[in-house]
């Protein structure tokens, strides 16, 4: 028997659980193995110790009121929940005897927009329509005479001055998606970025001879320099 | 009746005062709404080339960047400059190619839109912007690219 058979059955040599003649068989290797002693000692040892630790003694300790306990704190934070979660209380409006002014005015443009009074409904209708061409009107004429600004998506604004040069400072207004801007050398120009739709916008300024073409699409009257 | 007639004096008064609102529109500027703005304006100076790719220091316009200049893919940083100007106030940056940009911070006006008056290479242009807005102004050769500013303006609070 060789020593890693002999280690197999150190366990149950110990505790006794072996064939006599097996048994006799450890013994016998035991008493040339050095190694495999102390190995029994060992085993020897850690079962002595949790022997002593499963019989050892320990305080008594009262658990009688545990589950009672238990129990009454569930009880008390349910009872918290349910007060945390009730309706303080309920105010009361009083009505009034007669609505006041603001409430008639609310209650006469309720009934004009629901076409209650038709003939008020179409003059306010016709109000609005007139305030909307007075503000298409006053944008189509925005641009200074001699300037064409045509903003397309995408496009570029197109400054058609005729060739002439501009020697005054006008304003350009850009407010198409994607549409650029061209300045021209030695003028100055007033430009408006409203960039609300968040399109990137471009003051282009390019020199003819360097290589730098206009995007796409262009043909300005404006040249390059 | 009465209501009838209190309608009718409304609706004439929704006519009359767009009106008289657009009729005076010209094209000068707004007049400046705010004394003693400040303005943080940077700006940022890039080689804009027909290959290669964006500069890791410009992630934060890659996207602005490729939408507005098709046909471009490489963008790499050349330089930098952050200005806190007051109204009137100009600064200079010398560029790679070796012009000079001037810019100046007008003022804010009754929009709300803040003034940048731009000077490069015979270029001059004043710029209404929102506040924190971004624009460039681009064209100029450089190398095998061009050059292309990104402003970026924002009042300081």
């Amino acid at each position: 028997m060789n020593c890693n058979e002999v280690k197999t059955l150190l366990m149950p040599f110990h505790d006794g659980e072996l064939d006599p003649a097996v048994a006799a068989e450890v013994e016998t290797a035991l008493s040339g193995c050095p190694e495999c002693q102390v190995e029994l000692e060992e085993l020897s040892r850690l079962h002595t110790f949790a022997a002593d630790a499963f019989t050892a003694t320990v305080p008594e300790v009262d658990l009688s009121g545990v589950y009672d306990g238990v129990m009454a704190r569930i009880a008390a934070e349910d009872a918290a929940e349910a007060t945390s979660n009730a309706i303080e209380g309920v105010r009361v409006q009083r009505e009034d005897a007669a609505p006041g002014l603001i409430d008639r005015i609310g209650t006469w443009f309720s009934e004009l927009f629901r076409l209650q009074r038709p003939v008020t409904a179409f003059v306010a209708a016709a109000a609005v329509a007139a305030l909307v061409a007075g503000v298409w009107f006053s944008g189509s004429q925005s641009t200074s005479p001699g300037e064409r600004v045509d903003g397309g998506d995408p496009g570029i604004a197109k400054i058609d001055n005729n060739g002439k040069r501009r020697g005054r400072e006008g304003e350009v207004s850009v407010t198409s998606s994607r549409v650029e801007a061209i300045a021209d050398k030695g003028e100055v120009k007033v430009i408006t970025f409203d960039d609300s739709d968040d399109e990137p916008i471009v003051l282009w300024h390019v020199v003819e001879g360097e290589g730098v073409s206009m995007p796409n699409g262009s043909s300005n009257g404006t040249k390059g320099l | 009746m009465l209501k009838t007639l209190i309608t009718a004096a409304l609706t004439a008064g929704l006519l009359i005062a767009p009106g008289a609102a657009f009729a005076g529109t010209s094209a000068e500027p707004a007049a400046v709404r705010m004394a003693n703005a400040r303005a943080d304006i940077d700006v940022v100076v890039i080689h804009a080339t027909k290959d290669g790719e964006v500069d890791r220091a410009l992630a934060g316009l890659a996207k602005t960047l490729t939408r507005a200049f098709k046909g471009y893919s490489g963008f790499s940083k050349l330089d930098e400059s952050k200005a806190s100007l007051t109204e009137g106030d100009a600064h200079q940056l010398r560029l790679a190619n070796g012009r000079e940009l001037s810019y100046k911070f007008v003022g804010v006006d009754r929009d709300g839109f803040l003034q940048v008056h731009i000077e490069v290479d015979g270029l001059r242009s004043t710029v209404r912007v929102k506040d924190g807005g971004t624009f460039f102004q681009a064209g100029r050769g450089y190398k095998d690219g061009m050059i292309v500013l990104a402003f970026k303006a924002r009042l300081a609070r």
